[in-house]
């Protein structure tokens, strides 16, 4: 369950559509990862999106953006 | 370039697949420079249109990612102790008179909750758990300890013999999995009773796991109903 106060829907579902973007998504994912983000936040879901039912290709390419964000400096 | 730059190269692979910038173009550029450079001045790699929308795409997603990042460690709900703890389910189950409410709070390493589920709903004087479905939700959130929650309509909030077998039964499941169940509160009103505060948490399995559905009856009203009914029973007769 996602308690942040400090977050609203508008910032998870921005976050969502630049992913989507980025990684050339349809829209039924976009609304899946969207989904999932609202329900963990996207910290738990950058660890944690291998749970999701997405295609090879598309975890291929989270695992990337996953290295980037890593060698960033942000813990994944 | 520094040789002890913090970079490896799944940065520079994790580059290449979501900008299309070929990754030799990259390994070249980063033998003398540091690589990030390439998003925080894009042109030093001359990319195409696409590639450099897709590195402002790239750059506004850890931009997004970090600053959401530190908001929602801010705001984590961590139970640091059975007040805390207490002081969470307390609003989420007090106002409840007409039914018995079962909810799981599943937790992370640091005690932060990753979900809170209500589990089972029953009537005012039972309900039933299903311990299928808490494995279920504790498996897909990859949580490592759980904390219990249900409420008493009755007003008492002493914990039952079904109450401690019921947290035993669940201590059972979850013990092999090395998922502990922290503590068991049992809310009634606005008190509440911590079974690990009162030492009533089992510490270890006493019998094989059972997955069949568990029973909580709230005896107190269950007494009351009978002899309510059979005062009225034995007025109706008179």
């Amino acid at each position: 369950m996602n308690k942040n106060k400090g977050i609203n829907r508008d910032n998870y579902k921005y976050i969502s559509s630049l992913i989507a973007q980025l990684l050339e998504l349809d829209i039924d994912t976009e609304e899946k990862i969207t989904g999932y983000i609202e329900n963990y936040g996207v910290d738990n879901f950058l660890k944690d999106y291998d749970k999701m039912e997405l295609s090879y290709e598309i975890y291929e390419k989270l695992e990337s953006l996953g290295m980037i964000i890593e060698n960033m400096g942000g813990a994944v | 370039m520094d040789k002890n730059m913090p970079y490896t190269n799944n940065f520079l692979k994790g580059l290449t697949s979501l900008t299309g910038i070929p990754i030799k173009k990259i390994q070249e550029y980063a033998k003398e420079n540091n690589p990030f450079n390439i998003l925080e001045h894009p042109k030093v790699i001359e990319p195409n249109e696409k590639q450099l929308q897709k590195i402002g795409l790239l750059n506004e997603f850890i931009a997004s990612y970090n600053l959401l990042k530190v908001h929602e460690s801010e705001n984590k709900i961590k139970f640091s102790s059975p007040k805390e703890a207490a002081d969470y389910f307390i609003p989420l189950l007090s106002g409840i008179k007409d039914k018995e409410k079962f909810m799981v709070a599943f937790l992370d390493n640091g005690n932060n909750i990753i979900q809170t589920k209500i589990m089972s709903e029953g009537n005012i004087a039972q309900a039933v758990i299903y311990p299928r479905d808490i494995l279920k939700e504790a498996l897909a959130c990859d949580c490592k300890a759980m904390i219990l929650a249900h409420n008493h309509p009755g007003g008492s909030n002493s914990p039952s013999n079904e109450d401690k077998a019921l947290t035993q039964k669940l201590v059972n499941i979850f013990h092999p999995l090395d998922i502990k169940i922290h503590d068991h509160i049992i809310v009634a009103g606005v008190n509440f009773c911590s079974m690990a505060e009162k030492g009533y948490m089992p510490q270890a399995i006493n019998e094989l796991a059972s997955y069949e559905p568990i029973k909580i009856e709230n005896k107190n009203i269950l007494e009351e109903n009978q002899s309510f009914n059979s005062q009225l029973d034995e007025e109706l007769e008179l």
